[in-house]
Parts: C-alpha cells; sequence; structure tokens
C-alpha cells in the first residue's frame, strides 16, 4: 500500500469518494470562507483531505439555519461551523468534473 | 475552580472537542489515551501534523492544546479507558466526553457514568454521519443503553472498515464540546437528545430519546452494579 493510499484509507473506502472523488478532491481549487477558528478550522479539514489548493476567503461563513440556534457557544460553534464549511467545499470538489 | 472534563479518546471526534473545550476557557481537561499518531489519521485528526508521526497523541495533543489556548489546565493519562480504571480516572471530574472509536469503550463510558452519577456526552462520526447524543441527567435517564442495548454481537462497521469524511469528525466533536458546554454552564435543554448531521445532505435533526423499561443500566430493573471486564469485549477500530 503506497502513502497514498494509506493516508487517505478512510476516504477511499467511503461511499461517494473512493479513488476517483479523492482524484477530484486533490485536483481541486477551493475557496473556503470563516474567520478566526472557524476559518482555521474549515481550512485544516480541507487541507488535511488532500485539497490541492486551499484559499482563504475570510468574513463569516453563512452556516445553516439550524447553525444559528444549536451553536451558541462561541468555540464549540465555530469548531462545527468550520467543519461544515470543509464538508460543503469538498462536497463540491466531488461534484466537479 | 474550573470544572474537570475527562475526554475519552484523542482520535477524530475526540481533537476537534478538545480544542473547543480547551479554546473556551471554561474547563480543566483530563485527557485517556493509548494510541500513536498514524499517517492514516492526518485525513481528520487536524491536531496532528507528519511531524508529529509516531508520537503518543495525548503528548501530541496536549502540545497543540496549550500551543494555542494558553494557561489552559490538562492532565494527560496515558492508557485506555478500562473496567479497571475507570471509576479512578471519573474522581473529581464534573462531565465526560465521549470520543471512543468502538462500542466496548462508549458502553463502559456509559456505565462508569451511570453508576459513578457524571453526565456524559457520546461523540460519534462514521462515513457522512455525525452524531452526538447527550445522556439525561447525571448519565443516565436515558442512557446509551436506552439507545443501542449492547455491544453487537458480530463485527461492526467502524471508520476502519467503512471510511469517514475528516469534517464530519469536526462537527461531531464541536457538537459534543457544545453539549458539554452548556451542560457546565446550567443548561439541560439538551439532556435526553441526540443530535444527527448527514454531511452529504448538509441535513441536521435532533431528537428526544427516551429511556427505556428495560435499559440493563437505567431501567425499572438495572443488572448493571459493578464494572465487570467481561461486559466489555469488542475490537478497537485502530484508527
Amino acid at each position: 500500500m503506497s502513502a497514498m493510499e494509506r493516508r487517505y484509507a478512510r476516504h477511499l473506502q467511503l461511499p461517494g469518494v473512493g479513488r476517483e472523488g479523492q482524484r477530484r478532491i486533490e485536483a481541486a481549487s477551493v475557496e473556503a470562507r470563516g474567520e478566526g477558528l472557524e476559518g482555521w478550522v474549515a481550512r485544516r479539514y480541507l487541507e488535511a483531505a488532500g485539497v490541492g489548493e486551499v484559499k482563504a476567503l475570510g468574513g463569516p461563513i453563512e452556516g445553516p439555519a439550524w447553525a444559528t440556534d444549536e451553536l451558541r457557544e462561541e468555540t464549540s460553534g465555530a469548531v462545527t461551523r468550520g467543519a461544515i464549511e470543509a464538508l460543503r467545499r469538498l462536497r463540491e470538489a466531488l461534484e466537479r468534473r | 475552580m474550573l470544572p474537570m472534563v475527562l475526554l475519552i479518546g484523542a482520535g477524530g471526534v475526540g481533537t476537534p472537542a478538545a480544542l473547543a473545550l480547551a479554546l473556551s476557557g471554561r474547563c480543566r481537561l483530563r485527557l485517556v489515551d493509548d494510541d500513536e499518531v498514524e499517517l492514516s489519521n492526518l485525513h481528520r485528526q487536524i491536531l496532528y501534523t507528519e511531524a508529529d508521526l509516531g508520537r503518543s497523541k495525548l503528548e501530541a495533543l496536549k502540545g497543540a492544546l496549550e500551543a494555542r489556548a494558553v494557561g489552559v489546565e490538562i492532565e494527560a493519562i496515558p492508557g485506555r479507558f478500562l473496567p479497571e480504571t475507570a471509576l479512578e480516572l471519573l474522581a473529581g471530574v464534573s462531565l465526560v466526553v465521549d470520543g471512543a472509536d468502538n462500542f466496548a469503550t462508549r458502553f463502559l463510558a456509559s456505565d462508569a457514568c451511570g453508576l459513578a452519577g457524571v453526565p456524559v456526552v457520546h461523540g460519534a462520526a462514521l462515513q457522512w454521519r455525525a452524531t452526538c447524543f447527550v445522556a439525561g441527567s447525571e448519565g443516565k435517564r436515558p442512557c446509551y443503553r436506552c439507545l443501542f442495548e449492547d455491544l453487537p454481537a458480530g463485527p461492526a462497521p467502524d471508520c476502519g472498515t467503512a471510511g469517514v469524511l475528516g469534517p464530519v469528525c469536526g462537527v461531531s466533536g464541536g457538537l459534543a464540546a457544545e453539549a458539554a458546554l452548556r451542560w457546565l454552564g446550567g443548561d439541560r435543554s439538551q439532556a435526553g437528545t441526540m443530535a444527527s448531521f448527514d454531511g452529504s445532505t448538509g441535513r441536521f435533526r435532533r431528537i428526544e430519546v427516551r429511556p427505556r423499561r428495560g435499559c440493563l443500566l437505567c431501567g425499572e430493573e438495572p443488572g448493571i452494579r459493578g464494572l465487570e471486564r467481561a461486559r466489555y469485549t469488542g475490537a478497537a477500530c485502530g484508527a
């Protein structure tokens, strides 16, 4: 097993990602929103996923409506919003041909 | 003195939860884990880098948290959360965040907290789904066993066999930290609820979990009165 296969083993096993999905993630240039902790979390998850290029857009993340009510605490809310932003951008990268 | 939170597991769910809790400045942390950082961890455990490969997760996590949350008080206890050590690890703890990677530890965390009367939040991530279950008052009514009854009889899917997308772990850890901080602040509105986030659709749900009459831990005739090793056998994810 190559280092790449070991590193992204959990993606390669995942329905909806697999080898083709990982290839798309690595080929993607992604712009992620978010300032401070939430922006850092979003960018770190994207870099860790293997995204080719991660650009910081700044500005607040426009979270889903539930996030406003559910995530009140400053730091935990920022971690969750950042992770959701990374997921959104990964989904976009996976949908790209 | 700030309340102590015991975090079980320094992996995919534990690291984002630890980051949020440490930066909140509202608790002390006791961390327990026995793994080392591996290459297959790096796609989702965002506080670790290639420079940490082969290091103990506990040591790497403690360093990463102290660098970001200056002044945070952290006890790092190497080892697993086991029937023999569980109650000792719970001493002086106000709340537990369970970020374990296997069912045996999850059930043990639930039973130990229920018996000791310590509130517990269980975070989990698999494939595209993040979940966070907040047990009822003092770790029971309802508890994890009200939801899942007992350990799976055979092999159960885990992130090592079924895969997981990294940020899904971040959502679970963030939700677990949110629940913990609310509880510590006196807000019990999430007690007895299960939050579930589907990363493939962005859909979020929160459902109320009912206590189960026949629950072995907190039902009408509870059968669990101690932490017997034989009750908690199961393989770890190893990731």
